[in-house]
């Protein structure tokens, strides 16, 4: 079954930053889009929402959806300003959570720490009770000790509980008896179960992923609550719907129950429009890059769907948070817009990872910044205009960002200026492409194969030399690429994730029972999904060869499952390994460890208009821009985005500016403009 | 400037080599059957040059290892020759 028609329906999507909230609008009936900013206002976000809605010039009341995508989740566990937590967990596992994994990341850090519990020891109870690893009872639970862990917890003033009790992935019989007594004992206290939260063996990671979502769980579903009831205070009866680190979106009262997911929320957006827009222009292989003012972020979509990790560590692997929930696998670097360029005690030239931000910002920025920046680069080279940065709402300060490459790099290197200024973007260029192999050749995918999607503020700006420098023959700029997240949310469908751990030699596995355990999942999603009538299922197990320890998602079908088909799943899983890793082993046997369901509700499918057909594209202005010869700029004729119509081509060497971004196009790049409005960029070169 | 200090094509390089030995440590990791590979990451991967000099390293690697893989290269290359 296909996605419905969308009928009109005026859909809104508020993407809130750290600096700025975003909102973009589709008023399909009209067929226009409406955008807002406003700065973000951390003490008061909902108002926040609400003056965005204001400026777009919206009704709140016609609005039909609004998709809501915020760094409340993991501003809360990152500044760690979530509620006073409280552990419960099995007798003899009290420790489990602060002595974590016992291997050595870093074992050259001499400031190394572990992670830091969220649930101090003495907020950490445990309650007579024990489950076998095939969940059957061993210890019958103790009532009467939960009731004690619940009346010290109470006496302390704990206003969140996490209970993780061993197995209770394969039964969670005695965890739902305790969550029972502790709503009795301990009223508006918020629960989080693990097996309501991750149905995954592994002990750390399940309590770490359980008490995060404890931890913030008071904040963040009261901010979810609170939206709710800010919006139908202006008049909005619409859906809300949360965006999660899944890449699709969720009910409020999901969200309130399962915070957690929304934690790495900030970057999909992008992705998904990144995917969605490919899809559209026929070409289903993308690679999503897009660069902001501190970072730049990749991630690989294959046949239209992102790659998917099975979960992720907050604050990194070394000392983070473990967070066992699928999300969009992503991977940054730190080269943004506000990057500084420095050397180092040798004399080699360095850019970032320290960045100047927002404030005080690049130099030509006039906000007090001193060091020169991959933003002042550009400036130095022309490539980004000082006269009409923002629609020339802010003017650059030239001057100020050459004599700070000339008297930070240059001089010191004893270099011409806009030399400095190329070789501070080679180098940016070289860290970020890094970034893009890492999504791509290192999971075993030519990055030739793939077409680039550039988003953010600069990401136009560097991608055409990204993609020579990796041989990507093709670039798209999308529509409203400095709003390229909204825009996203606007597109993401509701999406659940599940797993249950299911374990055993692959070829001797009761299909059975396994048919069953997805048979559960998708009874439980059921209950949380909005649009269910075009739900799609994806089943995936964990496979791996006996002995090992990592594991590869296979993609199976329900029949594959109820036929007991283990012949045809394992030569799906050797020829995974062979392409993820050069090399299998088909006489080794197979074991199953972990089965996932995926179920996709798809939203409303929006129609877009499209751009104006026009001839020839005329130039706004001709500038000096210094393209690959650093000593010697190119007067080139520079395009205002707004008025290139559809089937014009433009040939670099040319820039094409738009509110936001910037595009620049080389000698032998071809860029033409499709009917929905993208730029396709033919890269010169690269094939 | 003379090329050889190029400080540009210095920096490429210098990203370059190191993720060679961490792409090649994360499959080490993730392909591994033993506890004190996949989760200790008690190994190291490197770049080692004929001569048995390192060029690069994973970050993380067990420092010790590095020391050996010269010798290993340098013994190699003297049983079975440039070519193998």
């Amino acid at each position: 079954m296909g996605p419905e028609a969308a009928l009109g329906m005026i859909v809104v999507a508020i993407d809130i930053g750290g600096t700025f909230t975003d909102l973009i609008g589709f008023d399909e009936a009209a067929g226009r889009f409406v955008e807002a900013k406003s700065l973000t206002t951390p003490a008061q976000l909902g108002q926040g929402i609400i003056d965005c809605i204001r400026k777009s010039g919206l009704n709140a009341s016609t609005i039909d959806e609004l998709i809501h995508g915020s760094t409340t989740a993991i501003n809360t566990l990152i500044e760690r300003k979530g509620a006073k937590t409280g552990l419960i967990v099995t007798r003899g596992t009290r420790d489990v959570y602060i002595i974590g994994r016992g291997n050595r990341p870093e074992a050259y850090n001499l400031l190394f720490h572990k992670h830091r519990p969220l649930v101090p020891r003495q907020y950490t109870r445990e309650v007579d009770e024990r489950l076998l690893a095939s969940g059957e009872i061993y210890r019958k639970l103790d009532r009467s000790t939960v009731e004690d862990a619940c009346r010290t917890l109470k006496a302390e003033g704990v206003e969140a509980v996490a209970i993780c009790f061993l197995h209770s992935y394969v039964n969670p019989e005695h965890e739902r008896a305790a969550g029972e007594i502790v709503r009795k004992q301990m009223p508006g206290t918020y629960l989080s179960m693990s097996h309501e939260i991750l149905r995954e063996y592994r002990e750390f990671e399940r309590i770490s992923t359980t008490v995060v979502n404890a931890y913030i769980g008071p904040k963040v579903g009261g901010y979810v609550k609170g939206l709710k009831d800010d919006l139908a205070k202006v008049g909005f009866r619409g859906n809300l719907s949360i965006m999660r680190s899944n890449g699709g979106v969720m009910t409020p009262e999901v969200a309130t129950d399962r915070p957690v997911a929304m934690m790495e929320s900030g970057p999909v957006g992008g992705i998904i429009a990144s995917a969605r827009v490919g899809q559209a222009l026929g070409f289903p292989n993308v690679i999503s890059f897009d660069m902001g003012g501190t970072t730049a972020k990749a991630s690989l979509i294959r046949d239209g769907e992102p790659t998917m990790a099975p979960g992720y560590y907050v604050g990194g692997y070394a000392s983070g948070h473990p967070v066992m929930l699928p999300m969009i696998d992503v991977v940054e670097v730190g080269a943004g817009g506000g990057s500084i360029a420095w050397i180092d005690d040798i004399g080699a030239l360095k850019v970032g990872p320290h960045s100047a931000g927002a404030d005080p910002g690049p130099i030509c920025y006039r906000g007090g910044g001193t060091e020169p920046t991959i933003t002042d680069a550009n400036v130095v080279l022309g490539r980004l205009d000082p006269d009409h940065f923002l629609g020339g709402q802010m003017k650059l300060d030239a001057e100020g960002a050459a004599r700070g490459v000339a008297e930070k790099i240059a001089r010191p290197l004893k270099m011409e200026t806009t030399a400095a200024a190329q070789a501070i973007l080679d180098i940016a260029i070289s860290k970020m492409s890094l970034a893009v192999r890492e999504v791509s050749v290192e999971k075993g995918y030519d990055p030739r194969d793939f077409t680039l999607v550039a988003s953010g503020g600069a990401g136009p700006l560097h991608i055409t030399a990204i993609a020579r420098e990796l041989h990507i023959p093709r670039v798209i700029v999308p529509l409203f690429p400095s709003h390229f997240s909204a825009l996203g949310m606007l597109l993401a469908d509701e999406r659940h994730d599940f797993i249950r751990t299911f374990y055993g030699d692959l070829s001797g596995i009761d299909f059975k029972a396994a048919v069953q355990v997805h048979d559960e999942m998708v009874r439980e999603a059921s209950g949380a999904l909005r649009h269910a009538a075009n739900a799609q299922r994806q089943i995936h197990l964990d496979l791996r060869y006996v002995g090992q320890e990592f594991t590869l998602q296979v993609p199976v079908t329900l029949d594959q499952l109820k036929a007991g088909d283990h012949r045809t799943i394992r030569k799906a899983f050797d020829a995974l390994y062979e392409h993820r890793y050069a090399h299998h082993s088909p006489d080794e046997p197979v074991e199953m460890v972990n089965v996932r369901l995926a179920v996709i509700g798809q939203r409303p499918r929006l129609k877009f208009p499209s751009v104006q057909r026009g001839a020839a594209p005329k130039p706004a202005r001709e500038r000096e821009v210094y393209f690959i010869d650093a000593r010697k700029p190119v007067r080139c004729p520079v395009y205002d985005r707004p008025s290139l119509s559809d089937g014009m081509t433009i040939e670099g060497p040319a820039i094409i500016q738009e509110h936001g971004t910037t595009t620049t196009l080389f000698k032998g790049d071809v860029c033409r403009v499709v009917p929905s409005g993208e730029l396709v960029i033919d890269v010169g070169g690269a094939a | 400037m003379s090329k050889a200090l190029d400080p540009v094509t210095l920096e490429v390089i210098r990203n370059a080599l190191p993720a060679v030995a961490n792409e090649m440590a994360a499959d080490l990791q993730r392909t591994s059957y033993n506890m004190m590979i996949y989760e200790v990451r008690d190994y190291c991967t490197s770049l080692v040059n004929p001569k048995g000099e390192l060029i690069s390293q994973n970050v993380g690697g067990v420092s010790h290892f590095v020391a050996d893989l010269g010798i290993i290269i340098v013994d190699g290359m003297k049983r079975y020759g440039e070519k193998g």
